[in-house]
């Protein structure tokens, strides 16, 4: 090949690849990714279950138990959606509590061992076979789990003022019942 | 010496020379070599898309960290003498649900089908956000991940609560749909 042929190809060579040299714009990509928070709640107790002794000294007097603060605690975790709240309802389940004898249940206030929106307790209620709210405005929180977490309840039992002492023998008594816990959204 | 041997004598030596006295041709070609400045990155989710959902699971206990890692970033990057790159993420469309933070951190790019300078991974994992890009790989020289499905960097999403926000999470009927971009650029 003689020169000037070589230096031909050489020359469109170099003009072609310029023609070729740009810069590379596909440096950016975007990916989706989902997010789902649907509403949720769970709740336990923890602690030990509860008994409540009669003290045959009192007679006929309405006859308060000792105290069972510290032994049950009721831990819940709550999402809930906007401008919705949950609610904790009791109510006596099985057993065989005469007429004459009430029980009755206090929900202390959340002991702040976890974080968000807890509940607020409605104060001392007397149980019935009927649910009645014990904690209201559960918003979205957990309260801890186990013993001194959450509410602390405390359970006490009373004789109603018609008792009759020589029909009702409350020694004989071996009062069982039940307590049923249901949680439900307050919409 | 004859005139017969005198010539016989300087056609030997001539004869002689002639072998040695060979001429050395050369030639030469010269062309232009031309190397791009290449600067690309690409993405896949696999098995699926990115996903995920957060729950109540033990009662009295928050909502626990959701993972994905089903994403993958892809590059192929020559750089000029002296320059790095870097790749960085900023949530592009889409926001948060309140209360809750989105993580993001990188795994080193598998090995099987890459080679090069692939950079470093930054650690700990970055909190995303809408307003400010946030390097995730740094130091990237020329190289190239591969284009398999699970090839390149491997990425994890983790998605926690906020504790101290907690009572701002809110429930919601449909998925929040967030749209994470990601680039690579000079990180000089």
């Amino acid at each position: 090949m003689n020169t000037s042929i070589r230096n031909l190809t050489l020359l469109s060579l170099i003009v072609l690849t310029s023609t070729i040299v740009c810069a590379q714009n596909n440096n950016a990509v975007t990916m989706p990714i989902q997010l789902n928070l649907p509403p949720s709640a769970s709740f336990s107790l923890a602690g030990e279950d509860v008994r409540i002794s009669l003290d045959p000294n009192r007679g006929t007097e309405q006859i308060i138990t000792p105290s069972t603060v510290g032994k049950i605690w009721l831990n819940y975790s709550s999402i809930v959606a906007w401008n919705s709240t949950n609610a904790i309802c009791a109510s006596l389940s099985s057993g065989n509590l005469p007429p004459e004898v009430v029980i009755k249940l206090l929900v202390g206030p959340d002991v702040s061992a976890g974080s968000g929106k807890v509940g607020k307790p409605m104060g001392k209620i007397t149980l019935t076979s009927y649910p009645q709210t014990i904690i209201s405005g559960i918003g979205s929180c957990y309260t801890g789990q186990g013993i001194n977490k959450g509410h602390p309840l405390t359970f006490s039992w009373e004789m109603l003022p018609e008792y009759e002492s020589d029909i009702l023998s409350l020694e004989d008594l071996n009062i069982q019942v039940g307590v049923i816990y249901t949680i439900i959204s307050e919409e | 010496m004859n005139k017969k041997s005198s010539f016989f004598l300087l056609w030997l030596i001539a004869a002689m020379l002639n072998d040695t006295l060979v001429a050395q041709v050369n030639t030469y070609d010269q062309f232009t070599i031309v190397i791009n400045d290449i600067c690309m990155i690409k993405s896949n989710t696999t098995p699926s898309p990115a996903s995920l959902t957060l729950s109540t699971s033990v009662a009295g206990s928050a909502v626990s960290p959701v993972s994905n890692s089903n994403t993958y970033l892809k590059v192929t990057s020559i750089t000029p003498i002296g320059e790095t790159r870097k790749v960085t993420a900023i949530i592009y469309n889409g926001t948060v649900p309140a209360g809750t933070i989105l993580k993001l951190i990188s795994a080193a790019c598998s090995g099987i089908n890459s080679s090069g300078d692939l950079g470093t991974i930054i650690s700990p994992a970055i909190t995303l956000n809408k307003t400010a890009n946030q390097t995730i790989i740094e130091n990237i020289g020329s190289c190239y991940t591969g284009t398999a499905l699970t090839d390149g960097y491997q990425l994890t999403y983790t998605w926690q609560p906020d504790e101290t926000n907690y009572y701002l999470i809110n429930a919601t009927s449909g998925a929040t749909s967030l749209v994470i971009s990601f680039t690579i650029m000079s990180g000089n």
